[in-house]
């Protein structure tokens, strides 16, 4: 019996712990909040003092996207290619790490960086379906998720050119542009991908949103370029060139201003003019 | 029925303060680390977050010298990097893969004529890259892919350019002094001009190009800001270490580099220390040389990876391994690169480089840092210049190229290269001066080939 009033004392003693913990977290959470909205909001006021003008709901409230690495999957990329051309396929090593795959159907060419193109005969049946829908659902079966970000008319056909996303948000120099003919894909050409699932880099973090209002500030005087207005921020990834290894994602906000488009690298802090 | 009730809720009690207890500790480690003590729970990693990856086998064949060129049928668009290590690494990055796939898929080698090699370097959109050293290309391919790629040829410089809707790979071969052309199947003439579209003119010319620098060997590469290299501290890393019969420190990790066992025979020679084991002997001299030396067939000790004979990447990637950590891990600011890789009789000789910021170093007289020597599939001999270099923070003053180039006349160099090099004479600082050496046509000529 004093076994078991024992345990009674233990468990409201942990109870009680449990809850002391759970809103101390709670509370740290919720001030940490408030602050970085504070702060977010003193730093736009700040810009406007400046006289730069910024829409406050066009600014991310938090940099929600992480630092992420690729590999390359090349077991993956035959798969791929089946599921492209519809069915069963053949491949060839065309050396420096590029490899074909083809059928009756066509072909597709993988790159170690990420390009790929394709070729299809007689071309990809668009049907009844509007060409972007009909565009994107073939990308999808390459495991590429994307937003048509251009379409114009061609000698004979249209070009769409889709934008890679990567749980939602652009993936900046992945995108693809499928060709159309009569009705019918005909090729893909100047594709680049993520070449394999992404995972999540440990050990960064980025920095909070005022921090980067602020590194925007500070990187554009930096630059020598001034600006009167932050017409648009949106929370992209950008593949960052390696020699060898997994590619890193690297967070970034895409800044649109009434002089210019700038890349702000959120681990970093770094602002670049946009390509 | 009561007793099996009261069990159950015994039992139920037991997980609840389970639960509970994990609930805590998970809860208050969330609170730690928010409070910043997370670096007492999990020490940050060796590579911390934004540092680059660990030094893999293909930064050896990393260019010292790299010109991304943009030509619109008009003019041309030259972005050029040379003694700046950083600077080349940013700008072979996104070219490394184009310069992989290409040596991945070169065709055959057909002979140009150097009017063809200028035009290409001069008129067309194109990737130069210039690696200091004489580089075999199947090692080049293998540093760079990790696949060897059976290539004859030898080039100290690449150009993959685009010509007539075709991307080729342009080169002069060290061995044979001639100019041949591979075409590049996997690699589009419009891959590589999207590569070297963002290229951003900051005047760099080869000497070709302008007349003021006609003195000069023609594809010497100038850039319009006069170089301003580092001063480099310069030390022997053995210095003061391995007392007799002692292991430990710096001498101890060389030893363990090199294969060497605690249980290694030493004793004091008239100028260093002497270490046996097996049948292999390794000398360390007081100013920093090493040197091994086994009979073939031996010790298998320092054996080539390899399914039966050695290939030429094999052989080098083996020494590569050993040079990195041996003289590499002790090198301090510089880095390796690959100066010649020479057939011998029995195998290959092969020797590196110290390069700082670019930037070739001249150790001694010999020049290498490491030479080693490739017998019956092992390294059978070695010979290490350990030296460790810091940057002091100064930059010293170099003579502009243009009276460097018209000091080359008097001398009798006409022709000949004009490149930044360090001294290392053994003194204390490495200070860099320029250097003209012969051109390869006539230090083939005095060779007698």
């Amino acid at each position: 019996m004093a076994w078991t009033k024992l345990k009674n004392i233990i468990i409201c003693i942990l109870l009680a712990t449990n809850l002391c913990l759970l809103a101390f977290t709670a509370y740290r959470g919720s001030r940490n909040r408030s602050q970085q909205a504070q702060a977010r909001a003193e730093i736009i006021s700040f810009l406007q003092k400046q006289g730069i003008r910024v829409d406050e709901e066009q600014v991310p409230s938090a940099v929600t996207l992480l630092p992420q690495q690729v590999s390359r999957n090349v077991e993956e990329e035959c798969v791929l290619a089946a599921a492209l051309l519809e069915g069963e396929v053949f491949a060839e090593a065309r050396g420096g790490e590029v490899y074909r795959y083809y059928n009756d159907k066509g072909s597709v060419q993988f790159h170690s960086n990420g390009d790929f193109s394709a070729q299809f005969t007689p071309g990809l049946e668009a049907g009844e379906a509007d060409l972007e829908e009909h565009a994107l659902s073939v990308l999808r079966r390459m495991s590429f998720s994307g937003r048509v970000t251009a379409r114009e008319r061609t000698e004979g056909g249209e070009m769409l050119t889709v934008q890679q996303l990567w749980q939602g948000a652009p993936v900046l120099s992945c995108q693809a542009v499928l060709r159309y003919r009569d009705g019918r894909l005909a090729a893909i050409t100047g594709g680049r991908r993520l070449t394999g699932e992404p995972e999540e880099e440990s050990g960064s973090a980025p920095i909070t949103a005022a921090t980067a209002l602020m590194r925007f500030y500070t990187g554009m005087n930096a630059l020598g370029d001034v600006c009167s207005e932050i017409s648009g921020i949106t929370q992209a990834y950008a593949v960052a060139s390696t020699v060898s290894g997994p590619m890193p994602l690297v967070p970034v906000w895409c800044i649109t201003t009434d002089t210019g488009s700038y890349q702000l690298d959120t681990l970093t802090g770094t602002l670049s003019r946009a390509a | 029925m009561d007793k099996r009730k009261r069990r159950l809720i015994e039992l139920g009690k037991d997980l609840l303060i389970a639960a509970l207890t994990c609930s805590a500790v998970y809860l208050g480690g969330v609170n730690l680390m928010a409070a910043g003590l997370n670096g007492l729970l999990h020490p940050p990693d060796a590579a911390g977050p934004s540092a680059p990856q660990a030094q893999e086998s293909s930064a050896i064949a990393w260019p010292v010298r790299m010109a991304v060129s943009y030509w619109n049928g008009d003019n041309m668009r030259r972005q050029g990097v040379q003694y700046d290590q950083a600077g080349c690494e940013q700008l072979f990055q996104p070219a490394a893969s184009l310069l992989r796939e290409a040596l991945g898929s070169a065709g055959p080698a057909q002979a140009v004529s150097q009017r063809e090699w200028r035009q290409v370097l001069g008129q067309s959109s194109n990737l130069y890259f210039d690696f200091l050293g004489d580089i075999p290309l199947s090692v080049l391919s293998g540093w760079l892919s990790g696949e060897e790629v059976q290539l004859e040829g030898t080039v100290r410089r690449l150009v993959l350019a685009a010509r007539g809707g075709q991307a080729a790979l342009y080169y002069r071969d060290r061995e044979t002094g001639g100019l041949y052309a591979r075409r590049a199947e996997v690699v589009s003439a419009d891959q590589l001009e999207a590569a070297a579209l963002g290229a951003v003119d900051n005047g760099a010319v080869f000497a070709f190009e302008q007349e003021q620098y006609a003195l000069l060997d023609g594809d010497t590469m100038i850039l319009p800001q006069q170089p301003q290299p580092r001063v480099y501290a310069a030390a022997n890393p053995l210095a003061g270490e391995g007392e007799e019969g002692s292991l430990g420190g710096r001498m101890g990790e060389l030893l363990s580099a090199l294969s060497f066992p605690e249980n290694s025979y030493i004793y004091s020679g008239t100028d260093g220390q002497v270490i046996r084991s097996g049948s292999g002997t390794l000398r360390v001299y007081s100013g920093g040389t090493v040197t091994y030396s086994a009979v073939q067939g031996e010790s298998s000790r320092y054996l080539v990876p390899s399914q039966g004979t050695p290939t030429r990447f094999e052989a080098a990637e083996a020494c590569r391994q050993l040079a990195e950590r041996a003289a590499g891990a002790l090198a301090g600011a510089a880095r390796l690169y690959l100066r010649e890789m020479e057939q011998t009789a029995g195998g290959w000789r092969v020797d590196f480089g110290y390069c700082l910021d670019g930037t070739q170093v001249q150790v001694g007289e010999a020049g290498y840092a490491a030479s080693f020597l490739v017998e019956g599939g092992e390294i059978t001999q070695f010979t290490l210049q350990l030296r460790c270099y810091t940057d002091t923070e100064r930059r010293s003053i170099v003579l502009p190229e243009r009276l460097a180039a018209a000091a080359l006349e008097p001398l009798d160099r006409q022709g000949g290269e004009l490149l930044l090099a360090y001294w290392d004479t053994g003194g204390e600082t490495a200070s860099a001066g320029w250097a003209a050496p012969r051109t390869g046509e006539e230090a083939l000529a005095e060779a007698g080939r």
